[in-house]
């Protein structure tokens, strides 16, 4: 039977990553001093299953790895073994090495790497350093490469059972059978053990046996045949070359039992010399008118396969009654008797099954069997090419490890059964709306209007419930994208000299699956920043009065449609005087600009593109390392980023994300004939457009005053260039969005409905649009496209951008350009 | 045909313990520890042989044999362990507890097929 292991290994990559996650997060709740036996058993066992794993799916190279990882974890488990903060490190690389091994894999390399060489090195020190710790390797098993060239070879087992053998399910019969097959089973016989009837246990076995086999294996063959139980048992395996077969036919005279003798005792004596197998024959009895119970009618073909017996020997045993009987005593040199393995070992079979009603067997046949013997068959004919032999379990081939196919990632996702129930029951409830709704459709009259109203609009619960479960399906706590920082920040923390505490709040938190994975790069950099830049050195702490050790806090949860993911830290918080030197020498800003920066508006400039570059960063106590990048990974998300931040308390970056990417809040505009959507999370209000409160500013675009505040102005029909009910924009909305944390008033006509929409993607459909992230078909079948602000932001050109930074200062600063402008 | 539990907390080799016995038309049902394995073999009537991991999360393999054994109708059925290499005295901790035999891991299809032949 040969089977493609490769199917199962997408599933063993899988559990194996799962286990390496739990072998970390237990690794980190480890505290070496005082280990807790259900941590410690946990870790043993991911990685005594991704050993196991390994192993039969042909991944060596992760096998061997895990393997002495495995047993320095017995160890520790065991109690034999002091574990070391030292220890724990070394096992948490050991994770990270598996976990690439695994990767490359994955990708179709044999999974070696420097690092694993290096590790199993060290585990190696380790292990032989305590020379007490024998190698849990099993010793192979005893080799007896006596095999015999001439031909197949006799063995003499004799095999005693421990009592308790049925007790384990091991049965004798099996092995008997497993024996047969590995070539001829010349003789089994049982000898009797058995206690007093009284004390008679039927559930232990009492018999032995002495087995002759005669096969061309080897003794490891049939050693593995015990393998399970010969611990308990006595088992002897001998060659026996010089063994001889005797047949002999005893005919007693009808008086033998007056003279005391008995053949019983006689057969007795004579399996002392070996194996003896007796068949009665009852030919000679009498009718039973003339049966006399004192005479014996009996005879017997008793066959002898002995190592020591002689024709003086057998005879001997015989000397008191050869006189009065009929005896032929024959040595068979090339004939064998035949294999009677079948038919004894099934008598033993129902000995064993029903051991209360076993009489004792000896090893003569008393009971004659009551057909007429025919002479003894032939075995010549029984060539050993037709001995079966079975070859041990070893020589079977080998599992070849099947070439791991090019990282076919297959983007596979587990789903709690319960969300799959509940999709189910969505979709059944659809179905009997439908088959209402098809009823009303055959045979509709206006009457009838009521009921379809109901029908569709219980269509419509349906679909939204059914559309919900669907997205619920693509949900996944958070805790998958946190868990990788426990052990980040205990790596930096070491890396670093700082002494930190993480704690993530939340963590239930479900979150789509596509955002997920597109939000882990910019927490882990967010999260190393609050590390690196934000925690400050534990000397440095206690000098402010704050605890040594420094804490940072992931928390994550659902506010609106929205999921908020909070990184905060009590460090030293952000320098705005530092800021915004650093922005004022970066050329972002003018020092006249900066001057009446709000904290907010200082802190943002962080996010600005080549704020800094790591160099310049290092002794600066901002975030500058790549936060634009951060910010425009989230906005890509159609995500918000803030900062809030007081000195020597700390920082707290919020990030605001939409639940999924699949579906959007959004706010259907219409510009002339067309329809647009800005996602709803972006909209910060929408108000009338009043032509006195527009103002243009030269060099820039125009500016809207909305209350206090002055708003640089996009007019949508421009930027995409259509027809709007009216140019003069007396009559037309201002939508103020959010953009970098600033505002912008898109300019559109008329504000319709807001609904949620599937977002369809443009660049898969058509290609990609700038000011586009997006479309979607609406009820009508008409297709809206959905606004990616960024994007028109950067369509309106340059002369925006600078108008939008000047539209962060202050009031007077913006009046007087107002001023100005006009 | 036999019908067999698989017990393994290892999907993936439960996948294809499985698997394997159902190509050689056996009958399979699986558990994924110990205390699920415990409630199926009281579940299921004619189980003819188990087939079980030892390291398990909630009951390990040895409870789970011992467990067995304590029940009229797993007094004599073959219980097998699937153990490593490294689990010598788990063997005979295994056997104590009335384990039947071990099918030692790292082991193909054919091994498995071969070793179960041993008892079935």
């Amino acid at each position: 039977m040969t089977i493609d292991l490769a199917q199962f290994h997408q599933v063993f990559y899988e559990e194996s990553f799962e286990g390496l996650d739990v072998m970390e997060s237990a690794l980190m709740e480890l505290d070496p001093d005082n280990i807790d036996s259900e941590t410690i058993n946990a870790i043993f066992r991911a990685a005594h299953s991704i050993k196991g794993g390994s192993a039969t799916f042909g991944f060596t190279s992760v096998s061997e790895f895990t393997h002495d990882l495995e047993t320095i974890l017995d160890q520790v488990r065991a109690g034999t073994r002091k574990f070391s903060g030292d220890d724990v490190n070394l096992c948490l690389k050991s994770v990270d090495c598996m976990r690439e091994m695994l990767q490359l894999l994955q990708g179709g390399d044999d999974g070696h790497t420097p690092l694993s060489m290096e590790l199993k090195h060290q585990f190696a020190r380790m292990l032989s350093s305590d020379s007490d710790v024998t190698d849990s390797q099993e010793c192979a098993p005893e080799q007896a490469p006596e095999q015999d060239p001439q031909g197949p070879t006799l063995w003499e087992i004799r095999f005693t059972p421990g009592s308790d053998i049925l007790k384990t399910g091991n049965d004798v019969l099996r092995m008997l059978r497993d024996m047969g097959d590995l070539g001829e089973l010349l003789s089994v016989s049982c000898t009797p053990n058995l206690p007093a009837f009284n004390a008679f246990d039927a559930e232990s076995c009492y018999l032995s046996w002495r087995i002759l086999l005669e096969s061309d294996c080897e003794k490891s063959a049939i050693q593995e045949i015990f393998e399970w139980v010969i611990d308990e048992s006595e088992l002897g395996i001998n060659e026996t070359e010089g063994l001889s077969h005797w047949k002999i036919l005893f005919k007693p005279g009808a008086t033998i039992l007056h003279t005391g003798n008995e053949p019983l005792r006689l057969f007795t004596s004579l399996a002392e010399l070996g194996e003896l197998t007796a068949t009665a024959f009852v030919d000679k009895l009498p009718r039973l008118s003339l049966f006399d119970c004192e005479n014996c009618f009996m005879s017997w073909e008793l066959s002898l396969v002995s190592s020591s017996a002689t024709k003086e020997s057998i005879e001997a045993v015989f000397e008191w009654v050869v006189d009065d009987a009929e005896l032929v005593i024959a040595q068979e040199s090339n004939s064998k008797p035949k294999p009677v393995a079948d038919r004894v070992t099934k008598d033993v079979l129902q000995e064993q099954k029903a051991p209360q009603a076993q009489t004792p067997p000896t090893n003569v046949a008393a009971a004659s069997p009551p057909e007429i013997p025919q002479t003894k068959p032939q075995v010549a004919a029984e060539s050993t090419a037709s001995v079966p032999t079975a070859k041990p379990a070893e020589s079977a081939p080998k599992a070849k490890p099947a070439p791991a196919k090019k990282s076919a990632e297959t983007g596979s996702i587990r789903v709690g059964i319960d969300k799959v129930d509940n999709l189910i029951n969505m979709v059944g409830e659809l179905v009997i709306t439908q088959s209402m709704l098809g009823q009303l459709g055959t045979d509709f009259d206006v009457n009838r209007l009521p009921k379809l109203l109901e029908g569709l609009s219980q269509l419509e619960q349906n679909t939204r419930e059914l559309q919900e479960s669907v997205m619920r399906i693509r949900m996944l706590p958070i805790s998958f994208a946190f868990s990788r920082f426990p052990r980040m920040v205990r790596d930096l923390g070491q890396a670093l000299g700082k002494d930190l505490q993480l704690e993530m709040l939340g963590e239930h938190t479900e979150l789509d699956k596509t955002v997920m994975e597109k939000i882990g790069d910019p927490l882990v950099h967010l999260v190393r920043n609050a590390v690196d830049h934000g925690i400050e050195m534990p000397a440095d702490r206690l000098a402010k009065g704050k605890p040594a050790n420094g804490k940072i806090t992931l928390n994550a949860y659902h506010q609106g449609g929205n999921v908020v993911i909070e990184i905060s830290d009590d460090g030293k918080g952000l320098d705005r005087e530092k800021i915004i030197e650093k922005a004022i020498e970066k050329n972002l800003v003018t020092p006249l600009e900066c001057e009446t920066f709000t904290d907010e508006q200082a802190y943002d400039l962080i996010f600005q593109p080549g704020f800094s570059t790591a160099q310049a960063v290092s002794d600066l106590s901002g975030r500058g390392v790549g936060m634009d990048v951060v910010k425009r990974n989230i906005q890509a998300l159609n995500g918000i980023v803030e900062i809030r931040s007081t000195k020597d308390k700390g920082s707290t970056i919020t990030i605001r994300l939409p639940l999924t990417l699949a579906i959007l809040d959004g706010q259907l505009v219409r510009v002339g004939n067309n329809t647009y959507i800005f996602p709803l999370v972006s909209i910060i209000e929408s108000l009338h457009c009043r032509r006195e409160f527009i103002n243009k500013v030269a060099g820039g675009c125009n500016v809207f005053k909305l209350r206090d505040d002055y708003v640089p102005i996009i007019e949508l029909y421009k930027t995409f260039t259509v027809q709007p009910d009216a140019i003069d924009m007396d009559h037309s909305l201002i939508v103020v969005v959010d953009y970098e944390g600033g505002k912008v008033g898109v300019v559109v006509d008329e504000l319709l409905a807001q609904q949620q929409v599937v977002i369809k993607s443009l660049e898969q459909n058509y290609r990609r649009v700038d000011g586009i992230s997006g479309a979607t078909i609406l009820g009508d079948g008409t297709v809206a496209l959905i606004l990616d602000i960024t994007g028109i932001v950067k369509l309106a050109g340059d002369k925006f951008v600078q108008t939008s930074a000047r539209a962060r200062m202050s009031q007077e600063g913006l009046q007087g350009l107002a001023q100005l402008a006009s | 045909m036999a019908k067999i539990l698989a017990v393994d907390d290892s999907a993936s080799m439960r996948q294809m313990v499985s698997f394997t016995l159902k190509g050689a038309g056996h009958q399979v049902c699986e558990a994924s520890d110990g205390v699920e394995a415990l409630s199926l073999a009281k579940a299921e009537s004619g189980v003819d042989l188990v087939i079980s991991d030892i390291n398990m999360p909630n009951m390990d393999g040895i409870s789970l044999i011992k467990e067995l054994r304590q029940l009229p109708e797993y007094k004599f059925t073959p219980i097998l362990m699937l153990t490593t290499e490294s689990g010598v005295d788990k063997k005979s901790e295994g056997k104590a507890a009335g384990a039947t035999g071990w099918i030692v891991k790292p082991f193909n299809p054919d091994q498995l097929l071969a070793t179960i032949g041993k008892v079935l």
